[in-house]
């Protein structure tokens, strides 16, 4: 069954409750509304999705988008993405590249990055591994690296940077991880 | 009269060339073979390269003399090798830190993947390729992309030498991957 989501300000919203758990346990997309980490599926928030899940689910055929009652095409959808997030579609890439591969993708915002990643889930896995987009025209700073890969350090992770290929849809990952050597 | 330097070794002596310094005395040439430096030409004599040049001689290990027999100072060959390679210091710096480390440096493949490293005593093919990177000069993505693929190739490892602005060197290694292994 299709879910049905509303388009607010950015925000894609699952307000119906059964819908909302279900989506959250197919593959923890969203975070119930004001819960920082859901201990379980009894939550009775409304699911909260970014437009990068949305589209991806969109793209699955699993979830369908209103905005003002009327039903967002990809198009729509895509554009509000690019309007609401800067790098939208090198992001959008990455993440539908990720889920394909079986990873839980969430938002990396806590970790100073684009992406968390786990395998089989926040709360599950000891720790994520952190991702940062890249074009491939895109240059890296030193202190960036050295940001990142102290944090990675700091969670026992590796910090990875993915760059997307546009035209292919490939993603080439680079892993980066501190030595003593 | 055979000369000591401060760690209690013998003092070698080179001729400064445009191709680097020349070593023609065979017990020094033996030795700094041993230790992993220069290249042997025609069985004959060696070639110390500017880094190689630089460390022995901050290190008390080699007095570089002219053709007129003047002894140049590290700081005066630090100027000569500079004129011809504007990334010197900072590739000496790394150069620097890794053999205090304990490992030979060899030249890399190019312009980015500047050195490999092996460990002492361990003369084999060596595993490790550095990419130097230097605080706030930053690296375009495809230029990292390109040194991964090519040391992967190679069946070596990349490793990222970070220079801060102090000098301070901080090692990544850098692998590309599929992400089954993560």
């Amino acid at each position: 069954m299709v879910i049905k989501a509303e388009y607010v300000e950015g925000n894609i919203v699952v307000f119906d409750r059964e819908s909302a758990r279900k989506l959250y346990a197919a593959g923890y997309y969203g975070k119930p509304l004001g819960v920082s980490k859901p201990k379980d599926l009894d939550f009775d928030e409304p699911l909260v999705l970014d437009l990068i899940e949305a589209l991806f689910l969109f793209d699955e055929g699993e979830l369908k988008v209103y905005k003002d009652k009327k039903e967002l095409s990809r198009d729509e959808l895509e554009r509000l993405g690019k309007e609401c997030y800067t790098r939208f579609d090198e992001l959008y890439i990455v993440y539908r590249d990720l889920r394909k591969r079986g990873f839980i993708v969430t938002s990396g915002i806590k970790f100073g990055s684009d992406f968390a990643v786990y395998k089989h889930g926040p709360g599950i896995d000891h720790a994520p591994f952190i991702v940062q987009v890249k074009s491939i025209f895109d240059e890296i700073h030193a202190t960036e690296l050295v940001r990142a890969g102290r944090l990675a350090t700091t969670v026992r992770k590796n910090f990875i940077i993915a760059i997307p290929e546009h035209i292919s849809g490939k993603v080439r990952y680079l892993v980066f991880s501190w030595t003593r050597l | 009269m055979e000369e000591k330097s401060i760690s209690g070794a013998s003092v070698i002596y080179g001729l400064l060339k445009d191709n680097g310094v020349i070593i023609k005395e065979k017990s020094s040439i033996g030795e700094l073979i041993g230790r992993g430096y220069g290249k042997l030409y025609d069985n004959d004599f060696l070639i110390l390269n500017e880094y190689e040049t630089l460390y022995l001689v901050e290190t008390n290990r080699l007095i570089v003399k002219t053709s007129s027999e003047e002894s140049i100072s590290f700081n005066e060959l630090l100027r000569i090798f500079q004129s011809k390679n504007p990334r010197l210091w900072i590739l000496y710096v790394i150069y620097r830190d890794l053999r205090r480390r304990g490992y030979v440096v060899k030249e890399g493949f190019g312009n980015d993947l500047v050195f490999r490293i092996y460990e002492k005593g361990k003369d084999v093919e060596s595993y490790y390729v550095i990419y130097p990177f230097f605080e706030g000069t930053p690296e375009k993505m495809a230029n990292m992309l390109e040194a991964a693929r090519q040391t992967l190739s190679k069946d070596k490892q990349l490793i990222v030498a970070v220079v801060e602005r102090r000098g301070e060197v901080i090692y990544y290694t850098c692998s590309e991957v599929d992400l089954r292994n993560v």
